[in-house]
């Protein structure tokens, strides 16, 4: 049973020592410079006492630090494969960007070149396929430049030719169909109601209007063309840029604009005339970046 | 046919001698367990944290002190593990003391007036306490004006190394628990007296009929 002596001293002495404790932080703040010396002496004096410890505790420690490790290089490599795929999709789209704008560059620069058949009023604005439809019955792209750029319907629509030397940078795939204020679709020259005047460059009197194959769409046929005009496959076929007599027809596309190349001119006993097969220039299924000839000054 | 008695020699005076060595090896086990407890805390607490905690090897040295001595011993030993501490890291001596010294009587108040010695009792104490000691530090931290992370954070550390500590203390409880040896003499006795006799048949001798 407890006595009440030792009641007592279970009620004193807590006490008691939380007041030696609060004397001491006092002392310890006070009067630092008496204290301070004597922490000191023992910090010196119990450094073994340290370094026992220490050695001691080394295999938990070593423990602590291959998990603490493990995570960090966990969390390392999650970030760091993040940042790849981040840096690899950055990586192709700056490729793709560089491509683009090398081939828009070349695009603009021939266009403007004096290689490139005389412009007169049109002048040509640089614009990327954002939209191709999958199905091939539609045959038509479009494209970031609209209204606000001056594009306006029935302007050409060129693209690249790329490492053609005979031809150039730029040949004819279409035409603007429709148009709003940022994008416009291009109608291609396979669309089934295209119908562009072209004639054999160098063949007097080879022209016709160039329309869509209705058996094989890679290929366009250049109709009535005169029975006696002589065309050889490999000749090259321009938009005619025809003009009427009384100058009230014009042509939407301008004179010289290159199309394709004759593959075969074919022409029976009984036929007026002479159909002409071009195999365009441009795979109107693979460009991606086009020069639109606008009406409006650049 | 003979009854022997046999008493169990100068027992009382080997009891008293186990008890005074006791009396003097006990408290000097203790004292050293909380010096190793203080300095290997410190030691661990350089660059072995979880989670940015320690298993906090004073408290549960001074729940054994407690669990022996009650309240008072765990006062008592929690100011001079805090006074131990203080001179370990260098910091103005007192702190640690006072913290710790409500710790140790908090411990073994909640011992005593608890359900009894189970195990779960033990480490539910040594969990308050552990507890108790990380919400006093942030109350010391507050009143002295020195500036701390976030509170929510170092709450989060203290339930952490409470938790690090009732792992790193359950199989040392365990064992301690399964070597307890009272008294230290073991003699079977019939009834529980000090006046214990032995009864002894003795071997039957040749030709006796």
């Amino acid at each position: 049973m407890p006595t009440d002596r030792s009641r007592l001293i279970r009620r004193i002495v807590p006490l008691v020592l939380i007041v030696a404790a609060l004397v001491l932080i006092t002392l310890s703040v006070r009067a630092e410079a008496a204290v301070g010396p004597v922490q000191r002496t023992w910090s010196d004096t119990t450094l073994p006492l340290h370094e026992v410890a220490r050695r001691a505790t080394r295999p938990v420690r070593d423990a602590v630090a291959w998990f603490g490790d493990l995570r960090t290089a966990r969390i390392e490599r999650d970030r760091l494969v993040a940042e790849n795929a981040a840096l690899r999709d950055q990586l192709a789209t700056q490729v793709l960007a560089t491509q683009d704008a090398e081939e828009l560059r070349g695009l603009l620069d021939y266009v403007r070149s004096d290689a490139f058949p005389a412009l007169g009023d049109f002048s040509p604005r640089a614009a990327r396929v954002v939209a191709r439809a999958p199905s091939a019955a539609v045959q038509s792209v479009v494209i970031d430049a609209g209204a606000a750029a001056g594009v306006q319907i029935g302007d050409p629509v060129l693209a690249g030719v790329g490492d053609s030397a005979r031809v150039g940078g730029a040949a004819l795939v279409g035409r603007i169909a429709t148009v709003g204020d940022r994008t416009a679709t291009v109608a291609l020259l396979s669309a089934p109601d295209s119908a562009v005047g072209a004639l054999v460059a160098g063949r007097r009197g080879a022209d016709g209007i160039l329309q869509p194959s209705a058996a094989d769409p890679s290929v366009l046929v250049m109709g009535f063309v005169r029975r006696s005009s002589v065309v050889r496959g490999g000749d090259r076929v321009v938009t005619s840029g025809f003009l009427g007599p009384r100058g009230d027809v014009a042509s939407a596309f301008p004179r010289g604009l290159p199309i394709g190349v004759v593959s075969e001119a074919r022409q029976s006993d009984t036929d007026t005339y002479k159909n002409v097969l071009v195999v365009p220039w441009i795979d109107l299924a693979a460009f991606a970046n086009v020069v639109v000839l606008t009406r409006e000054p650049s | 046919m003979s009854v022997v008695e046999v008493r169990p020699p100068v027992h009382e005076e080997m009891q008293s001698a186990s008890s005074r060595k006791r009396r003097v090896l006990y408290p000097f086990a203790a004292a050293l367990a909380l010096v190793a407890a203080v300095y290997l805390q410190v030691a661990l607490a350089v660059d072995a944290r979880l989670g940015g905690a320690t298993p906090d090897l004073v408290v549960l040295v001074l729940l054994g002190i407690a669990l022996r001595w009650g309240p008072v011993g765990g006062a008592v030993a929690g100011f001079a593990a805090g006074l131990v501490l203080d001179l370990a890291v260098v910091q103005p001596i007192g702190g640690s003391a006072l913290i710790l010294v409500a710790v140790g009587w908090a411990m073994g108040y909640l011992l005593q007036r608890g359900p009894g010695g189970s195990l779960l009792s033990a480490l539910g104490v040594l969990a308050a306490g552990v507890l108790l000691r990380g919400l006093l530090d942030l109350a010391a931290a507050a009143i002295v004006g020195t500036p701390i992370v976030d509170p929510l954070t170092q709450a989060g550390t203290t339930v952490v190394g409470a938790f690090l500590t009732l792992i790193v203390a359950l199989p040392i409880l365990v064992l301690v628990r399964r070597r307890r040896v009272d008294p230290p003499l073991a003699i079977p006795v019939a009834a529980a007296s000090d006046d214990a006799t032995v009864e002894l048949q003795p071997e039957p001798t040749s030709g006796a009929g």
